[in-house]
């Protein structure tokens, strides 16, 4: 079946070790996300299960069946996958349907199938009537479907996706991103994401397994465990805009700039370590009475959202409150404007973290 | 790749290293080989005292003056011509940048044998014109001396500089000027201090090019400077080793002279890298945009006048001048209608065994050399390109010596090591052309393929391969369908100039192995004229026809895309 199992890899290239020691199971059916920073050696990964590469280290098994490793190198044609490149890679010399049909070239079907399945195939990813084009005369977002369909075509058993989407323009992206899942859905196959992109990350995946730069695995989770209980600072910025403030302890209460805040996790704190609490925009907000002293800064009405930097204990904070909330509250406050801050709630790390990692 | 130690592409880039090697590598090696090493000992004091022999100093001295003056011309009337199709409102101005492309089509041998029917100092019919018209006791114009050889080259070398010059010209950001413009500069100074100074590296490369090619070029100085005793290094090594007949000394001087070519060649191509690397052309964007016009008012006719002039004289005259002097019945004749014929056609086509096999030799030395080198040139390609190997630098560096080897320098390199001495004797046989032609016209096709490469990205041969498909079936379905433009280009790029080609072919020339430029050459120099003009003739209607073919080949490439 189409489970992936990624035992101690390395890759290194010349001197640049860039994959050392990683371990990592995608179960059969499973979309999963790695997500990291450009350079971080996640398409080295994904080529390594491609069988473009070769490991230096370490054990790659799809299914029951050892493809790298142990002096094992299966060829890539012989790993029974779909994959979908950030640039397509769709054959301009090839129509459409010559594309799509091009891995049915080696499953020896009956030409009648062939056809059919083709036209099935296609009629999914919405270009049932464009079979006889030329890549040229399609559009990005089209070109990237013709992708799509030729991985899916042929029915693998795991599909890798290399940053399918980072070539479209943002509403495609939102759109393709649905029927990525879609599909996935109905073929029922394992998935290899591979992105920069955390929203498509979240939106997309069963788990995510985030890479740092230095292409270690950091945490490995359901999007809500990554996004909401990330394991350490560089995990949370990493998922989407984030501030800090300062904390300090009375005893067992977490205080900003001298007022009680929530935190989690709750309970006892080691006095000598200095602690951060790490909150993002809409995680906060600006109230008339109470909350944590504050100074505005800067006020940016977007919309729907009114977006506010703030100055609290020192620091300068991000906070986005409803445009609607804003005005039926505290209006709109001038810029240099004293005001409270009330934080929804905090997550704690220790203060050495950001320093080390700004 | 894989774990194996020695697969596929260890074996290609093998076999791309000793093509090369063979081919290219070891006829260089022993000509500087031959130069400069005595009895198995360097000796570079005996090569510096044959340079000094009086005739070889004068052929360095006429190859200098010779590539600089028809490099500093063709590059005043290369950038003239540009600027005027390019930057301003000259009328029929598309069709005049075709026109001033045309020289470059035309053979220079074949003009250069034209402007010496015109124009050499006794006999040449414009020079005999002026003489009768005016009582003249001398002739006007003398095209066999150092200023006509210059004259001629220029005609068919500027375009190098014009087609650089007029490509950078259309892509250059206007607003550059135009902000030059706002700032208050008036268009004298515009020129002056932006254009000219952002057109300079192309300026350069192009003159570069002239000078390379003035250098290595055998067909001009060859027929309007030999009879006078005008050498220069490509005539003067022909003439060492025709000389010789196998005269060591003589041998070693050509080989001497050869050094001095291929290392004054690679000085060009390496400050022409400098040139084109230096950055300075990153203000000329790939897209074209409307360049600023300068409004030519009064002078628009007469400039447009001035330049059908130049094509009239330098294309149209020495074209059907050779048409003309081909159907002479005799050479000598007036151009009347009465001593006019088409047998001289006919005899050449189809009775004359000399031109007959001249011409059939040139075809397939050229058909099988343009098809091997460019079957071996993109597998090298794809070596270089594609491939991620260890060794590959040396294959690099080898990829580079085609480009900075001339014709007759290739030649003198097959004739040492293919007249024997490894055992093989290809001497006198079309062998030696066709291995010579290989080696000549390599670079076209690394240059060519190579393009056409770097175009197909990994990605869609790995696609290829993660659909099932083996390294073999990927190249096949993927990689060759879409390189095959770039290849057909390669096979054209080849055959044509090939076709034509005289420098490299009249070293190594056999009584059955003439071709047609060296049919040209040899039946102008025994004094057969007309029949020299009437194969020209041909040549000329065959490499029309060739270049017909090509746009055809081409156009409906880009169509069909």
């Amino acid at each position: 079946m189409g489970r992936v199992a990624i035992e101690g890899v390395a890759k290194a290239y010349g001197p640049k070790q860039v994959l050392q020691d990683l371990s990592l199971a995608i179960e059969d059916g499973e979309c999963f996300t790695l997500l990291g920073p450009s350079g971080c050696g996640k398409t080295v990964l994904l080529r390594l299960v491609a069988g473009f590469e070769t490991p230096d280290a370490g054990e790659i098994r799809i299914g029951e069946r050892l493809v790298s490793g142990r002096g094992t190198n299966v060829p890539p044609e012989a790993r029974n996958l779909g994959v979908v490149f950030q640039d397509y890679a769709v054959w301009p010399h090839l129509t459409v349907r010559a594309n799509t049909a091009y891995p049915l070239k080696f499953r020896g079907e009956a030409p009648a199938q062939r056809q059919a399945a083709v036209q099935a195939v296609l009629e999914q990813v919405g270009l049932g009537d464009l079979g006889e084009r030329l890549p040229s005369q399609l559009s990005g977002g089209q070109q990237q479907r013709v992708a799509l369909a030729r991985a899916l075509v042929a029915h693998p058993e795991v599909l890798l996706l290399d940053e399918p989407l980072s070539n479209l323009d943002a509403n495609l992206r939102e759109e393709m991103r649905f029927e990525i899942k879609d599909l996935q859905r109905h073929h029922g196959a394992t998935i290899l994401y591979v992105t920069h992109d955390q929203e498509v990350a979240l939106a997309l995946s069963d788990r995510i397994g985030i890479l740092d730069q230095g292409g270690r695995l950091r945490q490995v989770g359901t999007p809500r465990e990554v996004y909401d209980q990330p394991v350490d600072l560089e995990v949370f910025r990493f998922m989407g805009v984030s501030s800090f403030v300062d904390l300090a302890f009375d005893g067992d209460r977490a205080q900003v700039a001298g007022t009680p805040v929530d935190v989690r996790p709750e309970g006892p704190r080691p006095a000598e370590t200095a602690l951060l609490g790490g909150f993002r925009p809409l995680e906060a907000e600006l109230v008339s009475e109470g909350g944590v002293p504050g100074i505005v800064r800067r006020v940016a009405l977007l919309g729907a959202v009114v977006d506010f930097r703030v100055e609290v204990g020192g620091r300068e904070v991000r906070i986005q409150q409803e445009t609607s909330e804003v005005m039926r509250g505290i209006g709109l406050p001038a810029e240099g404007q004293p005001c409270g801050v009330r934080f929804h709630h905090l997550r704690t790390f220790p203060a050495a973290a950001l320093d080390g990692g700004a | 790749m894989g774990q194996r130690r020695f697969g596929t592409a260890e074996l290609l880039l093998l076999l791309s290293i000793l093509i090369l090697v063979v081919v290219v590598a070891i006829p260089i090696l022993l000509i500087f080989w031959n130069a400069f090493v005595v009895e198995g000992k360097p000796d570079f004091l005996r090569a510096l005292a044959l340079l000094k022999e009086p005739d070889t100093f004068e052929a360095l001295k006429n190859s200098l003056v010779i590539a600089g003056g028809t490099t500093v011309l063709s590059t005043i009337i290369g950038v003239f011509f540009a600027w005027l199709v390019s930057r301003t409102d000259l009328p029929y101005k598309a069709t005049m940048k075709v026109l001033f492309l045309v020289p470059f089509m035309l053979p220079s041998f074949i003009g250069a044998l034209a402007w010496k029917i015109l124009l050499s100092p006794r006999g040449g019919h414009i020079n005999r014109l002026l003489m009768d018209l005016f009582h003249l006791e001398d002739p006007v114009f003398n095209i066999m001396s150092l200023g006509g050889i210059i004259a001629v080259e220029t005609m068919y070398l500027f375009p190098f500089v014009f087609i650089q010059v007029s490509g950078a010209l259309e892509r250059m950001d206007p607003t550059l000027e135009e902000a030059a413009r706002i700032s208050g500069a008036g268009l004298f100074t515009i020129t002056r201090r932006i254009t000219l100074p952002l057109m300079m590296p192309s300026i350069l490369a192009g003159a570069l090019l002239v000078a390379l090619y003035s250098l290595a070029h055998f067909g001009v100085p060859a027929i309007l400077g030999t009879e006078r005793n005008i050498f220069i290094i490509p005539t003067k090594i022909y003439e060492k080793i025709y000389a010789s007949g196998g005269n060591f000394d003589a041998i070693r001087t050509g080989t001497m002279l050869s050094s001095i070519l291929v290392l004054a060649a690679a000085a060009i191509l390496y400050i022409q890298s400098l040139v084109l690397s230096s950055g300075r052309f990153q203000v000329i964007s790939g897209k074209s945009m409307r360049p600023m016009v300068l409004k030519l008012r009064g002078l628009k006719w007469p400039l447009l006048i001035l330049s059908v002039l130049y094509i009239a004289i330098t294309v149209v005259l020495p074209t059907v001048t050779i048409f003309l002097v081909g159907t002479l019945k005799t050479y000598g004749l007036a151009f009347k209608l009465e001593n006019m014929t088409f047998d001289n056609f006919t005899y050449i086509l189809f009775k004359w065994e000399l031109t007959r096999d001249a011409i059939w030799n040139s075809f397939y030395l050229s058909l099988a050399a343009a098809a091997v080198t460019m079957l071996i040139g993109t597998l090298i390609s794809y070596v270089l390109v594609k491939t991620k190997i260890r060794g590959k630098f040396l294959l690099e560096f080898l990829g580079v010596l085609p480009f900075s080897v001339p014709g007759t320098v290739i030649a003198l390199g097959v004739i040492l090591m293919w007249s024997g001495r490894f055992g093989i004797n290809l001497y006198n046989t079309a062998w030696i052309i066709f291995v010579a032609y290989i080696a000549r016209y390599m670079a076209f096709a690394l240059k060519s393929t190579s393009a056409a490469l770097e175009q197909v990205h990994d990605s869609l041969e790995e696609a290829a391969r993660a659909c099932g498909a083996t390294k073999w079936q990927a190249m096949k379905d993927v990689v060759l369908p879409l390189i095959k433009p770039g290849m057909v280009a390669a096979f054209f790029l080849i055959f044509l100039p090939a076709l034509r080609e005289l420098t490299t072919s009249v070293l190594l020339y056999g009584p059955h192995t003439r071709t047609i430029g060296v049919a040209i050459y040899t039946l102008n120099e025994d004094g057969e004229t007309v029949y020299a003009a009437a194969l020209a003739a041909i040549a000329l209607v065959i490499i029309m026809l060739g270049q017909v073919l090509i746009k055809r080949v081409t156009r409906a490439k880009i169509e069909s895309t």
